[in-house]
């Protein structure tokens, strides 16, 4: 296998060296990807089975932590135990095209919608509204953007925010609220001014070069050294410039923070600039450190760089090196210049919606199960799930990202880009969605006009929803006597046989123990 | 470039279609290239030096237990290594503290031995007078060095150059297996040992699989959190009652077993692909009968100290988290007889990337002290046993981080990445071939007055190793007589990395 992705890997660099495929200029100049790169048309969509578009439906829809319900996505009585009988909604026919159309449109009534999320104070003339959630003092703007996320309808506010999300869960711009020169605050400033400069479209270089001048950037790294070093490897990919270091450090010489009891501010007094020019990367001069920053910022590695720590952040690092390259090859030779130009070229690709298989974070997995089931989080939902608690049983869903491995926008290097799947995360994450959410919280709307269904069609609709296939034979027939014999210790019936809810349960804490429910899987 | 970096980067790959040919010409392609050729020699090292007989392995007549504290971040060596403090305060960029540049005699910091008094000194020097503890200050990369954090990490982990080759507790669990399988080999084994190797930390680099992907359930490890609280118990009831029975196939089933067989065998039926989560749901079952049954809290397992009968108190007394998961970890040590190997890091105490504000409110000195009186305590517990079961002496506890740092005091009044640091090793006194209560290494300070770069290395004729060694000395206690073949590298260093004497 290593011989193998030996090879590889020599074969795909010089294929990036003297064959590159450029990629294809439509008639405003611009590059369209092509290749595994290339976009899933809505007819190749459309010529897919029924299930498998609601699957590619809720991998799409699992990116951006949403989910589709079976019953939306398809035409309620269509829904038996024949997979043949299914027949896609309205909703349903042109879903890619629609879920990319809508990533575009601007966010109606936006400050409607998000009063309704943290409320408003009261004013001269209007009284205080309370927000739908609670959110906990001093920790709200860890809290605060997952529930916009959950929120916010498709539209370019959410898509913005939700690439800042990701790209602050990332080593790229993490605001490491783990570490003491950072600070609750700086999570929402770097959340803010992410998405905001997406949404306004900034080019990836500059929203860099402004980041890396940044406070919330230095009270991360806090030296010249440290931040110059952590500037060229994590934005250029670049793990052996050790020289180069000392010399931009001497170009960032006046940059520090304050101490701890002064606030770790920021200070680069201009009467201390460095005014000896020195030489970077072997052949950029830099005298300050702002002229460092943008020889980082504007380096010729910063794109490939981008997306390869994308690639591998959406389609998991443990994926074939050959399938990451290629995409990563083809989607730089496409000429992208923002975030959306890069998310959008591998969230939408052939490579991603069909043939990615990797296992979801906890936001993909929770939200999308939660989507599917018409489930609803109860008013502390995102203060506890956000804890950072390092052990017991935070709040009503009794787990946390933090319990998960997977804090949110908290850990210094970012989340590390393999979803962490031990006994110990896996059994908090399988806490959080058999408890939190397959066992609870979950509207009627699931079972509604459920009632006269055949118990066999019943499960094949649950299983529908939640992992998009058929049951199995032999799970059809154990969850059946499972469901027809429960008896409690004393030997009586325990009538789940005569309740919806309660066969579905079963049948959902069933799901909750595949590890499939987990995963994203390849359609094909 | 070096080859782990063309390896994590695919970055790479993608950079060659754009990177100009200014770049190009200052030869980090033509380097990538011509090296990538060997990628498959590192990545397959411990697998085929385990499958090829190369190991030659001894069985040790009792196997010990190691407890492996990593310190994220890079530590820096002043906590164990003052003894170029002078020279180190009239290079450095910024004055150190008067009271660090005097001995403890004279009212200032420097123990006997040249350990910082307040940073954990103290109780080093107690547990080195009792021959409890050895430092090594001369842990210093000269291979392939590198200051970066994750490549650092991974080296230390794996023991080897590469970074996507097994972990250290990986490649133990490969040699355990195929040289004791009367034990470790669940096809030759009529016990299945349990917990034979733990994380208090979550996953970690130690357990990386690399190659070696097809260890039994058994030898895979275990993420344990530091009060036992049985988190793989499924909480939430309904209708389905814990003890509810069903009829399945004709036969009584608690209803839950009945659920969980089925969710086996439907992910067995699909092959490889969920394999990683299905194998942790299959733990998380064992761990939860295991969890219900043995392990308590670990508070409850800790002897009365009734030297005053009037005033019984614990016999040892662990601070903060970090304490509570070097506690848990010693119970288990003690509890568990088929643990051999647990990683731990400082989680609790914070993080060792001092770059700023090191002096500050004590932040280095604090954390060093809470880490050094903790594994104080661990050794008197290790001593003495618990409630339930005896004390052990062949229990070693080693520390060490990724690097070590510079030792000039910058204008953020903190260090900055560097190479040197100490190795800080524990216990496991009877363990063959350990000779404990020695301070190993002289350094030598590096660099130019007044600038960043000034840091320690090995005196000229000192002793030194390799991080690598640390690996080496740890296959060495379970058995392994070569450990060099397990941290060789065909291109950097085809003779591998021996062992670290007396350690």
């Amino acid at each position: 296998m290593n011989k193998l992705l030996s090879f590889i890997s020599i074969a795909v660099l010089g294929a990036g060296i003297v064959a590159c495929s450029p990629g294809t200029p439509d008639d405003k100049g611009t590059f369209t990807p092509t290749g595994s790169a290339s976009e899933l048309t809505n007819q190749e969509f459309n010529n897919l089975t029924p299930t498998q578009q609601y699957q590619v439906a809720n991998k799409l829809m699992a990116t951006f932590f949403k989910g589709v319900p079976a019953d939306e996505f398809f035409v309620p009585a269509s829904i038996t135990s024949d997979p043949n009988d299914l027949i896609v909604t309205n909703a349903g026919v042109d879903f890619i095209g629609e879920v990319k159309a809508q990533l575009s449109l601007p966010l109606k009534n936006k400050d409607e919608v998000y009063t309704l999320i943290v409320g408003s104070p009261a004013t001269e003339t209007e009284p205080a509204v309370s927000g739908k959630y609670n959110f906990r003092g001093g920790r709200e703007e860890i809290e605060i953007p997952l529930a916009y996320l959950y929120e916010l309808p498709l539209s370019d506010e959410f898509f913005a925010r939700w690439m800042a999300y990701k790209l602050a869960n990332t080593i790229l711009f993490s605001p490491a609220e783990e570490i003491d020169s950072a600070f609750v605050d700086d999570v929402g400033t770097v959340i803010e001014e992410l998405s905001s400069a997406i949404l306004a479209n900034a080019p990836i270089r500059s929203i860099i070069f402004n980041h890396e001048k940044s406070q919330t950037n230095w009270r991360r790294f806090r030296s010249p050294e440290d931040n110059t070093r952590e500037m060229i490897e994590i934005y250029l990919g670049l793990f052996d410039r050790d020289a180069d270091v000392p010399k931009a450090s001497i170009a960032c010489r006046n940059w520090s923070l304050t101490d701890q009891n002064a606030g770790y501010i920021l200070k680069h007094p201009r009467a201390l600039d460095n005014d000896d020019p020195q030489l970077v990367f072997d052949y950029a001069y830099v005298t300050t450190c702002e002229d460092f920053f943008d020889a980082v910022a504007n380096h010729p590695l910063v794109i490939p760089r981008m997306t390869t720590v994308l690639v591998d952040l959406m389609l998991e690092v443990n994926t074939d090196p050959l399938v990451r390259s290629t995409l990563v090859n083809e989607i730089v030779s496409s000429r992208p210049s923002t975030f959306k130009d890069i998310f959008t070229r591998i969230i939408f690709s052939r490579a991603y919606l069909l043939d990615s298989a990797r296992p979801k974070w906890a936001e993909e997995v929770m939200f999308n199960t939660a989507g599917r089931l018409h489930w609803n989080p109860y008013s502390n939902f995102f203060q506890d799930i956000n804890r950072q608690i390092t052990r017991g049983e935070p709040g009503n869903i009794r787990t946390s990202f933090a319990l998960m491995y997977q804090p949110a926008l908290s850990l210094k290097l970012g989340r590390f880009p393999v979803v962490p799947l031990d006994a110990l995360g896996g059994a908090y994450l399988h806490r959080g969605i058999r408890d939190g959410v397959m066992l609870s919280g979950w509207s009627s709307d699931l079972t509604q006009n459920r009632g006269s269904m055949a118990l066999e069609d019943f499960i094949s609709y649950l299983f529908l929803s939640v992992v998009a296939r058929q049951p199995t034979q032999d799970e059809l027939d154990t969850l059946t006597q499972v469901i027809n014999s429960a008896s409690s210790s004393g030997g009586g019936s325990l009538n789940i046989a005569n309740r919806l809810n309660d066969k579905a349960r079963v049948v959902l804490d069933y799901l909750s123990r595949l590890p499939e429910t987990y995963y994203f899987k390849a359609v094909n | 470039m070096k080859r782990r970096d063309l390896l994590k980067a695919l970055g790479l790959l993608g950079t060659t279609l754009t990177v100009p040919t200014l770049i190009a010409k200052n030869g980090i392609i033509r380097k990538a290239e011509a090296k990538s050729f060997n990628i498959s020699d590192r990545t397959l090292r411990n697998a085929q030096a385990i499958v090829a007989g190369e190991i030659n392995f001894v069985r040790p007549a009792t196997l010990p237990t190691e407890i492996n504290i990593f310190m994220y971040g890079g530590p820096s060596e002043l906590a164990g290594n003052l003894s170029n403090i002078d020279e180190i305060n009239t290079s450095s960029q910024n004055a150190y503290p008067n009271n660090l540049l005097d001995t403890v005699a004279n009212g200032g910091q420097i123990t006997t031995n040249g350990f910082w008094q307040n940073a954990g000194g103290a109780a080093m020097e107690r547990m080195l007078a009792s021959g409890d503890m050895s430092i090594y200050r001369t842990i210093n990369r000269v291979v392939d060095d590198s200051k970066a954090h994750r490549t650092s990490i991974f080296s230390a982990q794996t023991g080897g150059l590469d970074q996507f080759a097994p972990g250290v507790g990986t490649t133990l669990a490969a040699v355990f297996r195929t040289f004791m399988p009367d034990v470790y080999d669940p096809a030759v084994a009529a016990v299945a040992p349990i917990i034979p190797f733990a994380s208090f930390e979550g996953d970690t680099v130690l357990f990386n699989t690399g190659d070696i992907d097809d260890l039994p359930l058994t030898l895979r490890s275990v993420s344990l959190d530091s009060n036992f609280d049985n988190p793989y118990r499924r909480l939430r009831t309904y209708q389905l009652q814990s003890d509810s029975n069903c009829m399945v196939g004709g036969i009584s089933v608690p209803c839950h077993n009945a659920l969980d067989d089925l969710a086996e065998r439907t992910t067995a039926a699909t092959g490889a692909q969920f394999k990683t989560l299905g194998d942790s749901f299959v733990k998380r079952r064992e761990l939860d009968d295991f969890f219900s049954t043995s392990l308590g809290d670990p508070n409850a397992l800790i002897p009365i100290d009734n030297t005053d009968p009037l005033n019984p108190v614990p016999l040892v007394n662990f601070q903060g988290r970090f304490g509570d998961n070097l506690l848990a970890a010693c119970v288990l040590a003690l509890e568990n007889a088929d643990t051999r190997y647990i990683a731990l890091s400082t989680g609790g105490l914070g993080g060792w990337d001092d770059h700023d504000n090191a002096m500050a409110n004590n932040r280095y000195v604090s954390r060093m002290n809470q880490l050094m009186n903790n594994i104080e305590q661990a050794l008197t517990l290790l001593a003495n046993g618990t409630t339930n079961s005896p004390g052990r002496t062949d229990v070693i506890i080693n520390v060490y981080g990724e690097f070590g740092r510079n030792v000039n005091l910058n204008n953020s009044l903190g260090w900055d990445h560097g190479n040197n640091m100490n190795l800080y090793t524990f216990g496991g006194t009877t363990v063959p071939g350990r000779i404990l209560g020695n301070v190993v290494g002289t350094t030598k300070v590096i660099g130019t007055p007044g600038q960043n770069r000034l840091f320690t290395s090995p005196a000229d004729g000192s002793v030194q190793y390799e991080p690598f060694s640390i690996a080496s000395t740890v296959y060495k206690h379970f058995g392994v007589t070569n450990p060099e073949v397990l941290t060789k590298d065909a291109v950097e260093a085809p003779a591998g990395f021996g062992p670290i004497a007396n350690a």
